[in-house]
């Protein structure tokens, strides 16, 4: 299973990486235009991105464990500078955290992946499962699992937001795939701690992008903890394939991150667009998208119904089929806490598509639709041929 | 060789606990690089010489060049960024300097009381080396922990990496010259980026100390028309 999730992540990460490096070809000129302030080299900016790509694609191929590390720290020391794009104080902050925060939890990945293959020639399992814990909590730094998260709500912020979106739906992915190698390697006696461990930080991670997501001011900080939210669902996800025999609920994983990855992209941009727009991240202040601005309000408010897993949504299959198969208390916890996140997803929504509409903001070119929209029309059609294809 | 190892890890002890009371930032750059040497040339103390002879030109390298990068590069890049920055010379902590020996010493008696638990000495070279790079890994964490400046920071995350380096050659953990050498080149770009970094936080915020960087975070509402506060360049 996973050389499939290896190869599925192959696929998913150059077309993320795609979508948004023509993105930037649109983002950037209209940012430099507007933004009065200095901002890093464009040359530099998409060098840094291309590297930023290869350094996920070789930390999906790497062959042994120790270089697969290598490579997942590459990608933190490639895609901190990207974050500081504009020179502002709270980009710097935010690469400042972004950096040591990563670079300690990945210190102890490093370790995890010591103890593992020193358990490997001694087959002890105490060092197994020691082994895990630490390579758990350092590769779930990277992922933004609870409560190691605190680096990504600032970078995901501050970042371009073409960079948010590779940020949230590409590397974070790379990271889950880190967890997924480690855990193959585990002995059948180590496993039942390892699913334990992973649920938990999943049902904690859902629990905390919830409860920083209800009441929200900054949009852009909205979606971040939105990742956090369906980086806990994966690993719970992926907890639950483990343990169940059959490959429906491995289909499921696969889905959630393919539709996570592609609506977190197309809402990041599109964030993107209306922070170029209004100059603000401030929920309060980008309100009556529905009159001013169309077609973002389209694309925002589906995006927004699209993630929380509404049914023409592709998520909606893979979070059924999560509450299909856990027991019951794991189930009713999952859904309370999306019933929540779903609530405050929508009042954002609503407010800055319905609001009363404000007359500071200067409308961005028709090209910086054309990613996002095709993205969700890709997403409709596959969400509706979903349905069909499962009643028919 | 054991005893000659033996004493070189006790260095390594006493380089933990002089970090945890250095207060000029110098002198903490001067015993991470102790430490970086002692990291990158244990392998060769740690060599089985009787039986196995002398080890093969693969050994020598790696430990070669792990010293230098340890030993010289990074600390040489370090003493460049607290110039370049006119960092006064203070360390600035948090937790005072005698509160942390004190720490660092009672992670030293809890990591060989540990050490002795887990029975790992049949498969490693060393009694000490477990125990010593447990205390090695507390003492960077505290560094990163209870001192404001951001060089500081960094000397603790170089401390917990060296830890964590000294744990893999107790257990005389081997991974291929590539993946040192990959190890090695993320270490010392990371520690170049960040310097870089503690350079320009200094030159935004007119100080290196990482309490002002609280900007970001959920309670704190932002203004309608928030913008940007640009570095002039």
């Amino acid at each position: 299973m996973t050389d499939t999730l290896r190869n599925f992540l192959l696929t998913l990460t150059p077309v993320l990486f795609v979508a948004n490096l023509v993105q930037s070809f649109f983002y950037l000129p209209e940012s430099s235009r507007r933004e009065s302030g200095g901002h890093m080299s464009n040359s530099l900016y998409y060098a840094l991105l291309f590297l930023f790509f290869g350094a996920m694609m070789f930390a999906l191929l790497a062959s042994s464990l120790p270089l697969m590390w290598v490579a997942i720290e590459l990608t933190t020391l490639v895609s901190a500078p990207l974050i500081t794009y504009h020179r502002s104080r709270e980009s710097l902050e935010a690469m400042w955290k972004y950096l040591l925060i990563c670079s300690i939890g990945i210190a102890f990945a490093l370790f995890g992946t010591m103890l593992v293959l020193h358990a490997q020639s001694t087959g002890s399992v105490m060092w197994y499962k020691a082994g895990f814990a630490f390579v758990l909590a350092g590769y779930g730094t990277k992922m933004g699992l609870a409560p190691f998260h605190t680096w990504l709500p600032d970078a995901h912020s501050e970042a371009p937001a073409p960079v948010s979106a590779l940020l949230s739906g590409a590397l974070l992915n790379c990271s889950f795939f880190a967890i997924v190698r480690v855990r193959e390697m585990m002995p059948f006696a180590a496993t039942p701690f390892c699913d334990a461990a992973m649920l938990a930080l999943g049902i904690l991670s859902l629990a905390v992008g919830a409860v920083f997501m209800v009441r929200q001011t900054d949009y852009k900080r909205l979606l971040a903890y939105s990742s956090v939210e369906h980086m806990g669902l994966v690993i719970i996800l992926f907890s639950l394939a483990l343990s169940r025999s059959g490959t429906l609920v491995w289909y499921a994983l696969a889905l959630h991150i393919a539709a996570h990855s592609i609506t977190k992209t197309l809402l990041f941009q599109t964030a993107g667009n209306l922070l170029l727009a209004f100059r603000t991240r401030a929920v309060s202040v980008v309100q009556g998208l529905g009159v001013s601005m169309k077609g973002h309000a389209a694309l925002w408010l589906i995006g927004l119904v699209l993630i929380c897993g509404m049914p023409p949504s592709l998520l909606f299959f893979s979070e059924l089929c999560l509450v299909l198969v856990s027991p019951i208390w794991i189930s009713a916890t999952v859904l309370m806490l999306l019933f929540i996140v779903f609530a405050a997803m929508m009042k954002v929504g609503l407010s800055m598509t319905f609001g009363r509409p404000v007359s500071s903001f200067e409308p961005v070119p028709k090209r910086l639709l054309i990613i996002p929209g095709a993205l969700l029309i890709l997403l409709v059609v596959a969400g509706v041929f979903s349905v069909f294809a499962i009643v028919a | 060789m054991h005893t000659f190892s033996e004493i070189v890890l006790a260095l390594f002890l006493i380089a933990d606990l002089a970090l945890a009371g250095a207060s000029r930032l110098k002198s903490a750059i001067r015993f991470v690089a102790l430490q970086g040497w002692i990291v990158g040339v244990l392998p060769i103390f740690l060599w089985d010489w009787q039986a196995n002879g002398c080890p093969g030109i693969r050994i020598w390298g790696i430990s070669l060049m792990n010293a230098v990068v340890k030993g010289v590069a990074m600390p040489l890049l370090l003493s460049y960024a607290v110039r370049k920055a006119r960092t006064r010379r203070e360390v600035e902590p948090i937790v005072s300097f005698q509160m942390s020996r004190f720490i660092v010493f009672l992670m030293a008696v809890g990591g060989f009381a540990t050490g002795r638990l887990l029975h790992i000495h049949e498969t490693i070279a060393s009694e000490f080396a477990i125990p010593v790079s447990f205390t090695t890994m507390g003492t960077g964490l505290l560094l990163i922990s209870a001192r404001k400046k951001a060089i500081t920071q960094v000397i603790g995350f170089l401390v917990l990496e060296n830890g964590i380096s000294l744990f893999g050659a107790g257990i005389l953990l081997e991974y291929g010259i590539v993946v040192e050498l990959g190890i090695l080149l993320d270490v010392f770009a990371l520690v170049f980026i960040l310097g870089i970094a503690a350079f320009q936080i200094n030159r935004t915020f007119s100080s290196t100390d990482t309490d002002r960087l609280n900007h970001l975070g959920d309670t704190h509402l932002m203004h309608p028309h928030h913008k940007h506060d640009h570095v002039h360049d």
